[in-house]
């Protein structure tokens, strides 16, 4: 009947955007330990009355900020407030200062992936996600209708 | 051939240091996101401006056919600049990249993170009073020691005696050293090989009073 809890690694979920406060509410629903972060408190409201997880205020690319917090019980960090700029920002500082954190981004520009190439950080882009939702979509469209593609080259284009 | 610099971001910083640069022979481009920050900028300087988000890649990858010596960038928010600073070091390797920053803790983690060179103008303050205070006591001690170590400082402009002579090539009077150069926003601590430039200020320590042969030697009076 009892169950003996092995103390759970956290998830923190940094930006409390519609994104962000979905994500909460799923991890927490999921029984997992979350913490949310957002630097206006305005933003917790999002979260559904069923949340029961920690809202925390917090300047997203304050270095202070970020070394007081204990990052080190997490076991996931997701980065996705609504601003680029701000995830890879505070994405990189977190790298900097917990080496071995594992951190997911949402870029919403997936040509600024280029910017983390060179990092552990895993990037997350919406678009790429709905795209392979629709060529999925597609694909088992014309598998039902018998649609044959046909490969188009185009001059001066490599395979 | 004449440096080409791009400015991103900043309304009166990035006037003033684009006329600054333009006067020293510089080739620069202004680049920013607000249009009426633009149309400011273009009529206040002789520069291109170009009215774009920086923090876009496609914004820079369509300036990747002209090769900057420079990339500054003066974005009021951290996060914007570094965006810029790793954008360019993708699209203009071999470039430099001087970024703004507005938090000093920040400022040791930037350099690490992609940005060539940091400035932050709290930390620029705070060292200047820092070494304000440093040598006030250092003077005010040694006058109650009566072993009389002054300091002074000294701007060269263009016509002076010294400008563009090494240290070692001045024959400094004995009991005098140059502490330090500043050197636009740069400090310096010089060597005999250091050449002097106009707009240098030199902090000299000397003992006793020797400001007088010092001004003939450095500027000629």
């Amino acid at each position: 009947m009892f169950h003996i809890h092995k103390k759970t690694l956290g998830v923190f979920v940094i930006g409390c955007s519609r994104l962000g406060s979905l994500l909460a509410d799923t991890l927490y629903a999921q029984g997992r330990c979350v913490t949310v972060l957002d630097h206006d408190e305005e933003a917790f409201r999002k979260l559904s009355f069923s949340y029961g997880g920690m809202k925390q205020r917090l300047e997203a690319t304050d270095l202070e900020e970020l070394k007081q917090l204990d990052f080190r019980q997490a076991d996931k960090v997701f980065v996705v407030t609504e601003d680029d700029c701000t995830n890879v920002l505070c994405a990189l500082l977190l790298n900097t200062l917990y080496p071995s954190l594992h951190i997911l981004v949402r870029l919403r520009d997936m040509s600024r992936q280029a910017v983390l190439e060179d990092t552990q950080i895993e990037v997350i882009c919406p678009d790429l996600l709905c795209l392979q939702q629709c060529s999925s979509l597609i694909t088992n469209h014309d598998r039902q209708s018998g649609f044959q593609r046909k490969e188009r080259f185009f001059p001066g284009s490599r395979a | 051939m004449k440096q080409q610099i791009l400015i991103a971001g900043g309304r009166t910083k990035a006037k003033s240091l684009a006329l600054s640069l333009a006067q020293k022979g510089c080739s620069i481009t202004i680049l920013n996101k607000n249009a009426d920050d633009c149309q400011y900028l273009a009529e206040s300087t002789p520069c291109k401006v170009i009215c774009a988000d920086a923090t876009k890649p496609y914004v820079l990858e369509d300036l990747s056919s002209s090769l900057f010596d420079s990339i500054i960038t003066l974005c009021p928010r951290d996060a914007d600049n570094l965006m810029i600073c790793r954008l360019a070091k993708a699209v203009f390797p071999g470039t430099r990249t001087i970024s703004l920053v507005s938090d000093l803790s920040k400022k040791k983690v930037f350099t690490r993170l992609g940005a060539d060179r940091v400035i932050c103008a709290a930390s620029v303050i705070a060292t200047m009073i820092e070494n304000e205070a440093f040598l006030k006591t250092v003077t005010s001690q040694e006058t109650d020691c009566q072993t009389g170590l002054h300091q002074m400082q000294i701007d060269l402009q263009g016509q002076d005696a010294a400008v563009g002579r090494t240290l070692e090539e001045l024959s400094f009077p004995a009991q005098t050293i140059v502490g330090c150069i500043l050197r636009q926003d740069e400090l310096l601590i010089p060597a005999g090989s250091t050449r002097l430039l106009s707009g240098d200020s030199l902090v000299i320590l000397m003992r006793g009073n020797c400001e007088p042969q010092l001004r003939t030697l450095l500027k000629g009076e």
